[in-house]
Formats: C-alpha cells, structure tokens, sequence
C-alpha cells in the first residue's frame, strides 16, 4: 500500500466510506495484532485493544495526518498507547532501571540461545520494562525502521537506539539467569 | 572498530548486517576478519536473533477482523458524525491518569455553576416587578389627570 494510496484510503474512511475501512483492516490487522499479542504476551486482554485500535481507525481518521507518519506507525502508535494505558491501568508496569544498573554478569554462549524454547523467550520479553519491550517488538519482530519505531514510541531515534541495546543486553542476561534458576530447581529434586 | 563498539553495534541493531547503519558496515567486518573474539561475538547474537525468531504468535485475522466489523458503528452516520462527540468526550476525560489532566473534568465540573450566577444576575425571578410597573404607570397617569384638569 503505497503512502498515496493510504492518504486516499484513510480520507475515504474519515467520510465514512466503509470498503476503504474493510480494505485498510484486512491489509494493517495481521501486523498490530501481532504486536499487540507480543506486548501483551498473549493474553486474551490483546485482542480487545487489537480490536480498540481498529475501532479508533473509524472514529479518528481524520487524525491522521500522511505527512508525518505512515499509516502502520499511526497504528501501532495507537495500539502502543493503548497498551501502556491498560499496563497502567491494572498495575502491571515493569519498572525501568537507569541505565547504569543494566549491565549484567557473564553472559551465555551460543550453544545456550540454541536450545531456548519459544516460551522462555516469551516469558524473557514480558519480563522487559514496557518501552524496551515494545522497541524490541516493534524493530526485531515487527520489522520497523528505528525511525518508525522512535514515532511510536515518541522518542528520538538515538533514544530508540539506547533502548534497543538495553533490551538485548536484559534480556541476554535475564534469560540466562532464568535458565540457570531452572537448572538448580531441576538438580535439587 | 573496537570490541566494545561493536558489541554495541550488535546490541543495538542485531546480528542481522543489512540493518546495521552503511557507515559501520565495512569496519565491522575487518574486526570479524582480524578478532577471533569478534567473529565469536557475532556468532552468540546470531544465535540469540534465532532464538528471537522461535517467539511466534498465532493469529486468527479472520476471526479477528468479523468481531472487529461486528462491533464498528458503522450504521451511526460513520466516523465524521461520531468524531467530535468523541473528541470532546476524549478531552474532558483523557484516559490518562496524568494528574496535570484534572484540570478538564474540573472545569467541566464548574461550567453549570457559572451558568447558574450568569443566569441569576441577568434575569430577575422576582414576579412583582410587573405588577409594580403597571401601579408605577397608573400612578403618574393619575398626576398627569389632575394636573391637566380644567378649572370651573
């Protein structure tokens, strides 16, 4: 969907034209939900914001200004936002720690995020802060630009950047402490 | 290039060479090519993008998308129509608990009390200043009469 297109597109939505909104829904829903999912880590709450942000997309189009976004990043913006509320909302912030604090100890090796599963993963992206979460999301996964993603996350680029490295690195080392934990549990029984 | 360098270039963009910025590129690969600890290095974050990669979730678009059409309001005259009830709605109570915000509800909370000194200060509510007009008027036509009376 080229930039043109999706200007005329969400026009045609802000007048109430409901084949461009069906249009716009089949071509942006796999992705926001998908980001939502990954936020969220799968709970059921994921589909009812995935839901809420498409429901914006009718009522707020004329929001939307093509100039300074493209329409995937309005979207996850507003799926972002909507995530942080709900984060806030039922009290399930994961506290950011100064930059300072994040260096970890020995990290583990190659061999070691071979045989990591698709669940310890998971469980180590829900245990980020919610901005160093949503960057990895949003770059790794999501495959934004760092420019698209610092849009959403409405921070500079080099802010962006910070993040990413510092999500990497926690969760690096917070995945290799689980592992660890798991394996002196296993040992003790 | 050094180690830390690039352990922050890996840590920033990845594993993954064609996301990392043109400029870093080639000093990047002569210190793969000239440090083993490098090359090792690279190795551990590729692995670390795969591992990455094994998170996969599953969606039902279609699913999805039905609840989604099932619960727009299209047949209430479409966004346009529904965007500035929204909109103010939306203002006077954001959905951020920002406390800096209190002040919209709150001045929304003071609008009917202005109304009301408004209102008691330009309309009178006292139903006798008729009937004292009307006296008022019978009582100078009367001077008026008595005045103007001829005398025998």
């Amino acid at each position: 969907m080229g930039d043109a297109t999706e200007r005329e597109l969400v026009l045609e939505i802000s007048r109430g034209n409901q084949v461009a909104y069906k249009q716009v829904l089949e071509a942006q829903l796999p992705a926001v939900a998908r980001y939502v999912s990954r936020m969220m880590g799968g709970s059921r709450e994921a589909e009812d914001i995935t839901q809420e942000v498409f429901l914006r997309l009718w009522t707020h189009a004329g929001d939307y200004h093509a100039g300074q976004a493209r329409l995937t990043t309005w979207l996850h913006n507003i799926a972002h936002n909507l995530c942080i509320d709900y984060f806030r909302k039922h009290k399930r912030i994961v506290h950011e720690p100064p930059a300072d604090d994040i260096e970890g100890g020995p990290e583990p090796d190659r061999q070691f995020f071979v045989a990591l599963t698709s669940e310890q993963v998971r469980q180590g992206v829900m245990r980020l802060p919610e901005r160093q979460r949503s960057a990895l999301i949003l770059c790794h996964f999501q495959g934004l630009t760092n420019k698209d993603a610092a849009i959403i996350l409405d921070v500079s680029v080099d802010a962006l950047e910070s993040l990413l490295a510092r999500a990497r690195r926690k969760l690096k080392t917070s995945l290799s402490d689980n592992y660890d934990s798991e394996q002196l549990s296993r040992s003790d029984r | 290039m050094n180690q830390n360098q690039f352990r922050k270039l890996l840590e920033t963009y990845g594993a993954n060479e064609a996301n990392w910025p043109a400029e870093s590129i080639s000093s990047a690969r002569v210190l793969i090519g000239q440090s083993e600890a490098a090359a090792r290095l690279l190795l551990e974050f590729r692995a670390f993008d795969e591992a990455l990669d094994r998170y996969q979730v599953e969606i039902d678009a279609g699913e999805l998308s039905a609840r989604i059409l099932a619960t727009v309001p299209f047949a209430s005259g479409a966004s346009g129509a529904t965007r500035l009830v929204d909109r103010i709605l939306d203002w006077l109570i954001p959905e951020s608990t920002n406390l800096a915000n209190l002040w919209r509800p709150a001045i929304a909370a003071t609008f009917p009390l202005l109304l009301g000194v408004v209102l008691g200060s330009t309309i009178s509510l006292n139903g006798n200043d008729l009937v004292d007009n009307w006296q008022d008027e019978i009582y100078l036509l009367a001077l008026a009469s008595e005045e103007t009376e001829p005398l025998p």
